[in-house]
């Protein structure tokens, strides 16, 4: 730390102010102080004495580094994180920018991290973690990666770099066997997972990609984290010898998994710290991820938001539906460029869809009808298709659910005048 | 011959690991059209270790990683034969991606390992050319086929193969040359999409191949209204957003 970090972050600072007057966040900010000092990033964990923590996965990354950020807040950390998206090396300095001293001392405790994989090595040998928590490998990166297993290879290999701790699923079947490829005593690895019971629950069950490479499964190993019952918004997840009965954030089978991942990594970095009822407590008055089952004030009425990245996301979004929602609305466009896998998704959670949106929206509707699923209107121009929404009357029961690619999510924010998040990408 | 008497028996060859791209939408674009038509429709799947199938009317063997060409050819030498046998009877057959490749005679891996494929398609693919990702049509004898093509591979034909067609639009760098590979009447293509959803020109080609097997005429008709329109519909979006850059990272 010093003056020599202050004349970079006072440009920094400076770019992020234009950036934002031009409307929108950037991580060009983040990008010119990395040029401009670039000793400075990976002098981030001498600051932390609770190290950094690093979320990878294909799925839940943002609504997992929310849950460990809010659990290890609840027990008095000062946690700096990264705001949803802005896992490259310079959105990660694009966050630091709004909260160190001009000197660029960071006054937090720990920090907890999405990343991307394509970055994941690379910001491991300058961040240096503590703890790597792998989520998952699904099927959804093809288009990004090309072949499942570079996805794969890219988290095991940031993993194996982690200095105390590697936390794996148990149930994703190229992550499970992260171990194979640590030869010291360190990191050491533990799981977390769910039940055979609970995974059979599930409509698809978690829909991990399937390791082709390596067929044999890692055995059977006791997960220091599991979830033994899930029913829709509740779950019981053991660990430490306790069971805790958790509120999700949101619906949905993948989010008591990523809970159990959270608790586990939590429970790392507390050591002894760890109180149970204190973890219970965070899980209670926890608010969604950005776009992940958050309910959006629309009007005169609740909107239910469920982003999807993929196949594997919307199939476990709409598996965790209870009932089919009375009133849907289907949007997608060219942020996920092929969309092949809608014919792999099982869409009969649904019983119709009020208004399918977005450039695709003429591809998922033929897809619906080849599923025999009624779709009263396809309406490509998002706008147009908000308002058929708001000129539909209250559903009698539940919300207005409005499932969508992250590209509408954030459209549709901007349409009903909540865009004000920073994104930095 | 009518229709309504008949039954579609299609198979699907290795659905769980030459599936990844919605490939089981050709099958299901298959079954849905003939079901509309009045017939019914089966639909059988090949999986490693499966005892050798009956000759069904159309197969569909569909795309995937190198991993998983990989776990299925030793199934696959042993169905080989088989397969073979059915295409050179004229048996339909839609061979989409790495599904190709397989039923080539050999593919080149990235590290330049050379793996010998069934040698039902005289192609050789290689994986290690540069990527193409984006919308894309093919000017086939079938009729225009709109898409999306993902991979990294370079196909070569041997002398005298024939292509499936030609890719006459697309920003992906493949526009001008030579898409896929047809042997009578079983056609290997790099369109996704899924294909058969998106295009039923190609669908109905399919269905009326397996069927004038039977003596069957098969032609779309006012119960295929719906899918068209919506298909059309699709397409037309795809080829106004044709010059879409995807980035890939
Ligand atoms: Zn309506």
């Amino acid at each position: 730390m010093g003056l020599r970090y202050t004349v970079p972050i006072l440009i920094g600072r400076l770019a992020r102010t234009a950036t934002r007057a031009r409307g929108g966040g950037s991580a060009y900010p983040g990008h010119l102080v990395n040029r401009l000092a670039p000793s400075y990033l990976p002098s981030l964990p001498d600051q932390l004495p609770g190290g950094v923590v690093f979320v990878l996965g294909s799925n839940g990354k943002s609504t997992t580094t929310h849950m460990v950020s809010e659990l290890l807040r609840a027990h008095g950390l000062k946690v700096f994180t990264n705001p949803t998206g802005a896992n490259l090396p310079q959105g990660v300095t694009s966050a630091l920018l709004s909260e160190v001293s001009l000197t660029g001392r960071l006054s937090a405790d720990v920090a907890v991290l999405e990343i991307d994989e394509a970055y994941a090595v690379k910001l491991a040998q300058t961040l240096r973690p503590s703890i790597v928590l792998m989520l998952n490998v699904q099927v959804d990166q093809l288009f990004r990666f090309y072949e499942t297993e570079r996805v794969a290879d890219m988290m095991i290999d940031t993993g194996v770099l982690a200095e105390s701790h590697v936390v794996t699923n148990r149930e994703d079947p190229y992550l499970s066997k992260v171990g194979r490829k640590i030869t010291d005593d360190r990191p050491a690895v533990s799981y977390f997972g769910a039940s055979s019971d609970v995974v059979a629950s599930s409509a698809h069950g978690l829909v991990n990609a399937e390791d082709f490479r390596d067929p044999e499964a890692v055995g059977d190993v006791d997960a220091a984290s599991e979830v033994v019952a899930w029913s829709g918004t509740t779950a019981r997840i053991a660990i430490g010898g306790d069971e805790l009965d958790i509120v999700l954030p949101a619906r949905g089978l993948h989010y008591a998994v990523d809970a159990a991942a959270a608790l586990q990594t939590a429970r790392l970095v507390l050591e002894s710290q760890f109180s149970a009822s204190r973890a219970v407590e965070a899980f209670r008055v926890m608010r969604p991820a950005y776009g992940r089952g958050e309910l959006l004030r629309f009007g005169q009425e609740d909107v239910e938001i469920t982003m999807f990245k993929n196949g594997a996301s919307l199939q476990l979004n709409l598996d965790a539906f209870d009932t089919p929602p009375e009133q849907v609305l289907l949007a997608i466009d060219e942020g996920t460029p092929d969309i092949s896998w809608i014919y792999d998704v099982d869409f009969s959670a649904l019983d119709h869809v009020d208004v399918i949106s977005g450039a695709k929206g003429w591809q998922v509707a033929l897809r619906l009808e080849h599923a025999g699923i009624p779709v009263h209107h396809v309406e490509p121009e998002l706008k147009k298709g908000i308002e058929i929404m708001r000129g539909m009357p209250a559903p009698t029961s539940g919300r207005k659910a409005w499932i969508v690619n992250y590209e509408q999510m954030m459209y549709a924010r901007k349409l009903v005048g909540q865009g004000d998040m920073e994104i930095a990408r | 011959m009518s229709i309504d008497a008949e039954n579609l028996d299609i198979l699907q060859v290795y659905p769980d690991e030459l599936g990844v791209t919605g490939d089981s939408g050709n099958v299901l674009a298959i079954a849905t059209r003939v079901r509309r038509a009045g017939a019914t429709a089966t639909v059988r799947h090949h999986r490693i270790g499966d005892a050798t199938p009956e000759r069904p009317d159309v197969v569909v063997i569909g795309n995937g990683p190198l991993s998983a060409v990989r776990s299925v050819l030793d199934d696959a030498r042993r169905l080989g034969p088989v397969l073979g046998d059915w295409v050179a009877a004229g048996v339909p057959l839609l061979a989409v991606g790495a599904g190709m490749e397989l039923l080539g005679q050999r593919i080149l891996t990235p590290e330049r390992e050379s793996i010998d494929g069934l040698g039902i398609f005289p192609i050789t693919t290689d994986r290690a050319g540069s990527r193409h990702a984006g919308y894309l049509v093919v000017e086939s004898p079938v009729g225009p086929i709109v898409g999306f093509e993902d991979h990294r591979t370079t196909t070569t034909w041997a002398d005298g193969a024939v292509p499936f067609g030609r890719v006459t639009a697309g920003v992906t760098g493949t526009a001008g040359s030579a898409d896929g590979i047809r042997v009578a009447n079983a056609i290997g293509t790099r369109v996704q999409g899924p294909v058969l959803p998106l295009n039923p020109v190609l669908t109905d080609f399919l269905i009326a191949r397996a069927l004038e097997r039977r003596g069957v005429d098969w032609s779309a008709s006012s119960a295929h209204d719906e899918l068209d329109r919506l298909a059309s519909e699709a397409r037309a979006v795809i080829l106004a957003n044709i010059d879409h850059v995807f980035s890939t990272i």
